[in-house]
């Protein structure tokens, strides 16, 4: 049951829980608590595949070797059950169990360490399903199918031949032997000793021992073989070189910044050699998670001349960095400063060419690919809980920022809409003041006229005015027209006011017929209009070139005449 | 401790592995995720920033005009208080000639009629500013809607004819003046050359 080895075939599963209840199948003994020693099955999805293949141990799903240490696998007992079996205390590897004893323990093996594995399960295909679990290349051989076909010999000579080690460090070939086959105690122990040094190789701190005469290998969260990495992304700074911009974090609140900003400005003038040239400015104030605070300066060089310029961030930077600047500094409570400059092109692709510390070179391109915004952005890794708390942390600031941004913003769109119902109302008185302005200019005119017209007879122009002026007053006054209309409209809405707004849902719906023969008339008078209007619009540019020659013509005309 | 325990311990130990694995992995595309949101939010609160300020660089240009307008409408009455003082003294004379009788009901007619349609054209605003806000909101299928746009646009252009028909005509004035002012100047300038 259960002991899918994890082959992607899950066959094997079957072959091996048939096989000898201990040893390899020794998921389903008795006490096997852990149907999952998944030496692998951790069910990565996103697993970073070890670099040098031990075995891969975390062997995406999709490559099949073999190994499938584990790549989601249900419980496989990875590694040939690792699993457990408690049975026979440490026979784990009892693989090495009753019947296949030519497969000297998976790991245990004193002899072929390396190609144990692959011997294991490689040739010895009839043991217990394990073989055939791993049947498909497993092993060592298997392993390589990712890698370099080159790489079998070497890793055999990995395990087993240290000294004739490749280009492997031996940083590596210790934690590989430290994790597949140590040799402190000499027998089946051994391969719980392995179990040990994988579980602390995943979890990404402990040491492993391995060897009487080699002291244990440090494990570190940045081993490859550590579980918890991820892949985040960081936004590039886009400030040059010339800006200048330091950043110092200091472990004090912000607010303790902001309110001794001047006496830490003062100081950092001091501990630049307190230079008259020199002018420190802050060019801004951050607050950090962890009550720390992130400031950026520039410094400003005023020469004698007059010219000023900022000095760039790597001089400053690197003043900082001696060692007796950089006590002061920390007297002042600086725990690092760095620049902030945009990263060259040249130093972008080496980032992104090296995946850095134990990050699978697979998962590097991944993420590289699934750069959201590659201009701005690059891959960084994330390794362990602290690095994503930290992480975490710093977006919540950035949110608070969001929100203290968008508040204020908010304030000023209020402000606005009380200035625009000020100005509307504004408008509309002054449109009424030039009204009545407009009247009263026309009184004053109207008086000064008669004035001066007196004992004039009535002039031809006078009657005509008089004549115009009668035929407005009717049809101003004519029942059907503007003004009693006008009056109407305002009485049917004085009365909709006073009856309280009704508000009419009726839809009015047109008539058909009436409706297209207003769309034609409209078209009519749309046709009209655009004809009306190309007619002007030629005639000023006629009245144009007409002006054009009379004012040259006079200026020749000056010309000869002068 | 014996082998046996240390393998359980062992055993129990990397199941915890895995399932602190699996958070640590959900943990991260969380992460990940939020990252992408708070870019995008960061750069939509700059655009909006950026909305904000064109608005108010506006609206303070906006108030400076109506500043200008103000102290422009008070120059005028300024101007216009004096006069109507002294035209008030004027009109105390009263010429009974019949013309200077016709002549006055002429000009206050002018003055009647102009101060009816100041008064109706404010009635109009405020019909047309009651409907607006009454109205329903604008439905654009809606026939009438539409016809009520086509016409508000047909008076647009209207207006704007109105206008560029005036500007055509004062300048067709301005150009006849011009061209008359010429011959004379020609025979002027021909008679002192071969004279």
């Amino acid at each position: 049951m259960a002991f899918n080895f994890g082959a992607p075939s899950g066959t094997s599963g079957t072959a091996a829980a048939t096989a000898a209840p201990t040893g390899f199948g020794g998921l389903e003994t008795a006490n096997s608590t852990a149907s999952g020693f998944n030496f692998g099955g951790f069910g990565l999805a996103a697993n970073p595949a070890v670099n040098f293949n031990i075995g891969n141990f975390g062997v995406p799903t999709t490559s099949a070797t073999p190994f499938n240490f584990g790549n989601s696998l249900a419980s496989a007992g990875g590694f040939g059950g690792f699993g457990t079996t408690s049975t026979t205390a440490g026979s784990a590897f009892s693989f090495s169990a009753p019947t296949n004893t030519g497969t000297t323990g998976l790991f245990g093996g004193t002899q072929n360490k390396g190609f144990g594995f692959g011997t294991g399960f490689g040739t010895t295909g009839t043991s217990t399903g394990l073989g055939t679990g791993l049947g498909t290349g497993l092993g060592f051989g298997g392993f390589n199918t990712q890698q370099q076909q080159q790489q079998q010999t070497t890793l055999g000579g990995l395990f087993g031949q240290p000294t004739q080690a490749p280009a492997q460090s031996n940083q590596l070939i210790n934690t590989a032997s430290a994790l597949s086959a140590p040799t402190l105690l000499g027998d089946e122990r051994d391969a719980i000793l392995a179990k040990w040094n994988q579980l602390q190789a995943f979890w990404g701190t402990g040491k492993g021992y391995f060897n009487n005469n080699i002291p244990p290998v440090e494990f570190t969260q940045e081993n490859p073989f550590c579980r918890f990495k991820a892949v985040g992304y960081s936004c590039m700074p886009n400030n040059k070189d010339e800006d200048g911009l330091v950043v110092l974090v200091f472990n004090k609140k912000e607010t303790d910044i902001r309110s001794q900003q001047q006496q830490l400005v003062e100081s950092l003038h001091k501990v630049l050699g307190g230079n008259q040239t020199l002018t420190v400015n802050v060019e801004g104030i951050k607050t950090l998670p962890d009550d720390q605070t992130e400031v950026v300066i520039y410094v400003i060089e005023r020469s004698p001349n007059g010219t000023s310029r900022r000095v760039p961030a790597t001089t400053l930077y690197a003043h900082f960095e001696q060692t007796n600047i950089k006590t002061q500094l920390q007297q002042l409570g600086v725990t690092l400063s760095m620049t902030r400059t945009e990263l060259s092109p040249a130093q972008v692709k080496q980032l992104l060419q090296n995946p850095p510390a134990g990050v699978d070179p697979i998962i590097w391109e991944q993420a590289k690919v699934d750069n959201p915004d590659s201009e701005k952005l690059i891959p960084v890794p994330m390794v362990g809980f602290k690095e994503l708390l930290r992480r975490l942390k710093v977006q919540d600031q950035m949110t608070k920022q969001h929100q203290t941004r968008l508040d204020i913003i908010s304030e000023d769109i209020g402000e606005l809409q009380k200035n625009q119902t000020t100005t509307m109302a504004k408008i509309a008185q002054y449109k009424r003041k030039l009204m009545d302005l407009s009247h009263r200019t026309l009184q004053v005119l109207i008086k000064q006229e008669i004035q001066r017209k007196s004992g004039y007879a009535i002039q031809a122009d006078e009657e005509q005015l008089r004549v115009q002026l009668h035929t407005i007053q009717c049809e101003l006054n004519a029942p059907t027209q503007f003004k009693g209309r006008l009056n109407e409209l305002m009485s049917q809405i004085r009365m909709q006011n006073h009856f309280g707004a009704v508000k009419s849902e009726e839809r009015y719906y047109i008539d058909a017929d009436l409706l297209r023969e207003i769309k034609q008339h409209l078209k009519q008078q749309q046709e009209g209009l655009s004809h009306l209007i190309s007619i002007i619009k030629d005639d000023l540019e006629d009245i144009k070139l007409v002006e054009h020659g009379l004012n040259e013509t006079i200026h020749i005309r000056g010309g000869v005449f002068s | 401790m014996t082998y046996a325990q240390l393998e359980s311990l062992i055993n129990k130990w990397s199941l915890e592995l895995e399932d602190q694995e699996r958070h640590f992995l959900q943990q991260a595309t969380h992460v990940n995720a939020w990252d992408r949101t708070l870019i995008e939010n960061g750069e939509k609160i700059t655009a909006l920033h950026r909305e904000v300020e064109k608005v108010k660089l506006d609206q303070k240009r906006l108030d400076e005009e109506l500043d200008f307008i103000l102290s422009q409408q008070k120059e005028l009455e300024d101007l216009l208080s004096p006069l109507e003082e002294s035209v008030k003294e004027q009109s105390g004379t009263v010429y009974l000639q019949h013309a200077d009788e016709e002549r006055e009901k002429t000009y206050k007619l002018a003055e009647n009629i102009d101060a009816q349609l100041k008064r109706m054209a404010q009635d109009l605003k405020d019909i047309i500013e009651h409907l607006n806000t009454s109205g329903s909101p604008a439905d654009t299928s809606d026939p009438l809607q539409q016809i009520c746009k086509i016409l508000n646009a047909h008076m647009d252009s209207l207006q704007w004819i109105d206008q560029n028909s005036a500007l055509l005509q004062r300048k067709v004035e301005e150009v006849t003046k011009v061209c008359e002012g010429r011959p004379k100047e020609q025979e002027r300038s021909f008679r002192i050359t071969f004279h």
